[in-house]
C-alpha cells in the first residue's frame, strides 16, 4: 500500500521551491590583469561630435525608379522587327557615343575605331595631349599584343 | 526515386484547360450591361494556327471607369499562346541591358599620369631601392597597372529569331497571367489623372501599365493624364519590347496595335530570314 | 508539343504563379560556364604556355624566320605570273546551266531584257564592283541543254556561249561599265534613295574598246548590220539553222538595246528617282539636257 499513500501525498502536497540565487554576476571578483598598463586606445563608444563638421555622410535621396529614362527603357530595341524594317536598333542607340555605338573589341579595336573617327572630327587639335595619350597607348598596345601574346582565336 | 516522383505528378491531375477564355476581374458586372450587342471577330490569318486554337480575349474600353466588354477578339497561338520560356526572356532582357552598356571606368597608366620622367634618385651608392619613375605602379600617386580603360564595351547582337521569340514568349506570359488587355482604343473622356488612376484601380490592373497604340501621336487626354505618372507610360507598337513589358505590371495594347504586333510577329515567324540571321556587321545598319 | 500539350499546360501553371517581372528570370542552369583559371598543386603551373622557349616568353620569331638560314621564300627565285593582276579587270563567271536553273526557279523574267540588274534581282549571283569586277562573263557550261530564249545583255562571253543562245532564237550582247554603273546596277533602291541624278555611263577604256566594238562578240558599240551578217556566220560554223526573229511575236522586246550611255533599262542618264512620291524628275534646264545627251 505504500504506493497509495505516495498517491494520495503527490496529489494533495506540493513541495515550495524558492529559488535562491547565490551568486551574481556583479559580485564576481575581477582577475587583475596587466597590471600596471595604462590602455591609450579609446574604447568607450562613439566620442561625442558637438563642434566641427559633421561626417560626410551623403543625404539619403531615394532613387526614381520611373524616370523617364528607367520607365521608357529599352524602348525600340526590336524596331527592325516590329517597324516598318528600315531601321536597325544599333542606329536608335542614340544615349551612347558614335564611335563605340555597335561595337565590340578589345581595348585596341576598340581604340582603333576611335582614333579613325575621332581624328577626323579633330580631336588632334581640340584635345592635343589626349590625342597624344591615345597615340602612345595604341602603340604600347600594338607592341603588347603583336610581340608579347599569344595570337588568339579569330572573330569570326 | 523518378517513377515515384511520376505518379506523384500524375496524382496531381494538372488539368489542361486551353485558355479560351480570359476573365477579367469584374466580370458579372459588365457582362450584362452590353450582353447585347458583343462584337465578335473571327479573324482570317494568312497563316492559319495549325494544332492550336485560338485564344479568345474581351475587347475593353478605357471611357468609363467601369469595365464594360465591348466584343470578344481573337489572338493567334503562335504569338500569343508559345512555349513560355524563362531563359529565352533572360536572354532578351540581357541583351537589352548589355547592347547600350558601355563601362566609363577609367584609370591613368604610369604613361599619362603627369610627371615622373626623371630619375627619382641615382640607380647606387644611396642603399635605397631602384626606381625610374615616380609614377611607376608602386608609388603612392603613381599609374594603375591593368586598370579599367574607359570605352569597355558589351555590345552584342542576340540572334534574330531570339529575340522574336524574346517578344512571342512575352506577350504569351503576359497573356497567360491575365496580364495583358486589350482595348477598343485609347481615347478617355477626361485629361485628369485621377480618372485613369481609379481605372485602373477598380479593374485591379498593377499600378505601372504600359499602354501601347498602333500609331505615333496618342490622343491627347491619355497623354495629358499619364504625364505627371511615370509608371503609365504609352508607346507605339515599334517601341515595345520585352525589357519594358516585364517592367510594366500590365500591358494594354489597342485592337489596332495587337493587329499589327501580330502581323509583323507572323511574318517573321514565317519569312525567309537567312539575311536577318548572317552575323551583324556594323556596315549594314 | 503535340498530344502531351507542354505549352498548353505551362501556360495553365504560369496562370497561379507570381507574376513574371524583371526580378524573378534567370537563364537555365549551366548555361553558361565562365573560364577557369587552374589552381591548386600544378593547377596553374605553366597556364597552357608551355615549359621554356618563346611559347613561355612570348617572343615570337617574325613569320617565315628560319634561326638565320635564307629562309623559303628568299631561297626560291620570283616567277611573275601575276604580275599587275590587281590592275586588271576580272568578270566572274556565270554559267549557262546556272542561268538555264535561274530561269527554271522563275527568279528572272524573260519577256523582258535581261541584263545585269536583273540578273542580281534574282539572289543567285553576287559580285563585287570595288573588287576591280565588272560584270558577269557567261561560260559555256550547260551549253548542250541551254533551251531558253532570252535578249540578254552581259559583260563578257565566249563564241560558244553566243551560238548556244542564238541557237535558241535569242538575242546576246556584250557590254561595258563602269565600276560606279556597276554599283548602281547591283543595288538601285540604294543610289535612287540617295537622290541623286542618274549618271552617264562612261565608255569602254582603251584596250577594252577593241571587244566592245566586234561584231564577233556582239559588242555593244558594234555595228548592227555586221553583227546579223556575223550572227549567219557563226550558225553556219556551229552548224545549226538560225531562226528568224523578224517573225516572233515578242520581236520588240528581242529587239530592245540600251543607249551606251544608259545605265538602266527605261531610264535615261540626268533623270532622278523619286521612291517616297513614286515620281520621276526630268531635267529642263538645256545644259543640263546637252550634257546628259553626249
Amino acid at each position: 500500500m505504500a504506493w497509495l499513500g505516495s498517491t494520495v501525498l503527490n496529489l494533495f502536497w506540493k513541495p515550495s521551491v524558492n529559488i535562491v540565487r547565490t551568486r551574481y554576476h556583479a559580485e564576481k571578483q575581477r582577475v587583475i590583469k596587466r597590471y600596471g598598463f595604462e590602455e591609450q586606445i579609446w574604447n568607450g563608444g562613439l566620442l561625442p561630435r558637438t563642434s566641427g563638421k559633421p561626417l560626410p555622410m551623403p543625404e539619403y535621396r531615394p532613387a526614381n525608379p520611373w524616370s523617364e529614362r528607367k520607365a521608357l527603357f529599352g524602348q525600340n530595341d526590336y524596331i527592325d522587327i516590329l517597324g516598318p524594317g528600315d531601321l536597325h536598333p544599333v542606329k536608335t542607340l542614340y544615349t551612347v557615343p558614335s564611335w563605340i555605338r555597335g561595337v565590340n573589341g578589345n581595348e585596341y579595336q576598340i581604340l582603333l575605331r576611335k582614333r579613325k573617327m575621332l581624328g577626323q572630327a579633330g580631336l588632334r587639335q581640340v584635345r592635343p595631349t589626349k590625342w597624344k595619350d591615345l597615340q602612345r597607348r595604341i602603340s604600347f598596345l600594338y607592341r603588347k599584343l603583336n610581340r608579347k601574346t599569344k595570337t588568339g582565336p579569330s572573330p569570326i | 526515386m523518378t517513377s515515384a516522383l511520376i505518379s506523384a505528378i500524375k496524382k496531381l491531375h494538372i488539368s489542361v484547360v486551353p485558355q479560351i477564355r480570359v476573365y477579367s476581374s469584374n466580370v458579372a458586372a459588365a457582362a450584362t450591361s452590353s450582353a447585347n450587342n458583343l462584337s465578335i471577330t473571327k479573324k482570317d490569318w494568312g497563316f492559319q494556327p495549325q494544332y492550336t486554337k485560338p485564344r479568345e480575349v474581351w475587347i475593353e474600353n478605357l471611357d468609363t471607369v467601369e469595365e464594360q466588354k465591348l466584343g470578344l477578339f481573337e489572338l493567334h497561338p503562335l504569338v500569343f499562346a508559345a512555349p513560355p520560356r524563362i531563359d529565352i526572356i533572360n536572354q532578351n532582357v540581357v541583351w537589352q541591358r548589355k547592347i547600350r552598356f558601355v563601362s566609363w571606368a577609367h584609370t591613368k597608366t604610369r604613361a599619362e599620369v603627369r610627371g615622373g620622367g626623371r630619375k627619382p634618385w641615382p640607380q647606387k651608392g644611396l642603399g635605397r631601392a631602384r626606381h625610374g619613375s615616380i609614377r611607376s605602379p608602386l608609388f603612392r600617386g603613381g599609374g594603375i597597372a591593368h586598370g579599367p580603360r574607359a570605352g569597355k564595351s558589351h555590345f552584342f547582337m542576340l540572334p534574330f529569331h531570339l529575340r522574336v521569340h524574346g517578344l512571342t514568349t512575352t506577350l504569351s506570359a503576359k497573356l497567360a497571367q491575365d496580364d495583358l488587355h486589350i482595348v477598343k482604343d485609347l481615347e478617355l473622356p477626361t485629361d485628369d489623372p485621377e480618372y485613369l488612376n481609379e481605372l485602373i484601380e477598380k479593374r485591379n490592373w498593377g499600378p505601372s501599365v504600359l499602354l501601347v497604340d498602333d500609331t505615333d501621336l496618342a490622343p491627347r487626354n491619355i497623354i495629358a493624364a499619364s504625364d505627371t505618372m511615370g509608371h503609365i507610360n504609352v508607346m507605339p507598337v515599334y517601341g515595345l519590347n520585352v525589357y519594358s513589358m516585364l517592367k510594366h505590371d500590365t500591358l494594354v495594347l489597342t485592337l489596332s496595335a495587337a493587329e499589327k504586333i501580330e502581323e509583323r510577329l507572323l511574318h517573321w515567324l514565317h519569312a525567309n530570314t537567312t539575311k536577318e540571321q548572317q552575323p551583324f556587321k556594323l556596315s549594314q545598319v | 508539343m503535340g498530344s502531351r500539350q507542354i505549352t498548353e499546360k505551362s501556360l495553365s501553371m504560369l496562370r497561379s504563379l507570381p507574376r513574371i517581372s524583371l526580378g524573378n528570370i534567370r537563364n537555365n542552369p549551366k548555361s553558361r560556364q565562365n573560364p577557369k583559371r587552374g589552381r591548386g598543386q600544378h593547377g596553374g603551373d605553366k597556364h597552357g604556355a608551355g615549359n621554356k622557349g618563346s611559347g613561355q616568353r612570348q617572343n615570337y620569331m617574325r613569320l617565315g624566320y628560319e634561326t638565320g638560314n635564307n629562309p623559303f621564300y628568299l631561297r626560291v627565285p620570283q616567277e611573275h605570273y601575276y604580275r599587275g593582276h590587281h590592275l586588271r579587270r576580272e568578270y566572274p563567271p556565270l554559267s549557262l546551266h546556272q542561268l538555264q536553273s535561274i530561269i527554271d526557279k522563275d527568279r528572272l523574267d524573260i519577256t523582258k531584257p535581261i541584263d545585269i540588274a536583273s540578273i542580281i534581282k534574282s539572289g543567285l549571283y553576287n559580285f563585287f564592283p570595288d573588287q576591280k569586277q565588272f560584270g558577269v562573263q557567261l561560260t559555256d557550261e550547260g551549253a548542250d541543254f541551254f533551251a531558253a530564249k532570252i535578249n540578254i545583255e552581259v559583260q563578257w562571253a565566249s563564241e560558244q556561249v553566243i551560238a548556244a543562245i542564238e541557237k535558241n532564237g535569242g538575242v546576246i550582247t556584250t557590254a561595258y561599265y563602269d565600276p560606279h554603273s556597276l554599283m548602281l546596277l547591283k543595288n538601285p533602291k540604294k543610289f535612287f534613295e540617295s537622290g541623286q541624278a542618274i549618271p552617264r555611263r562612261m565608255i569602254p577604256p582603251p584596250d577594252a574598246i577593241e571587244y566592245y566594238t566586234s561584231a564577233k562578240t556582239r559588242g555593244y558599240l558594234a555595228d548592227p548590220e555586221e553583227i546579223s551578217k556575223e550572227r549567219l556566220k557563226l550558225a553556219q560554223k556551229y552548224g545549226y539553222t538560225l531562226p528568224n526573229i523578224e517573225n516572233e511575236p515578242n520581236y520588240n522586246m528581242l529587239n530592245e538595246r540600251k543607249d551606251p550611255r544608259q545605265i538602266f533599262y527605261g531610264l535615261e542618264p540626268g533623270w532622278v528617282i523619286n521612291l517616297k512620291e513614286k515620281c520621276i524628275l526630268k531635267p529642263k534646264d538645256l545644259e543640263l539636257l546637252k550634257f546628259y545627251s553626249t
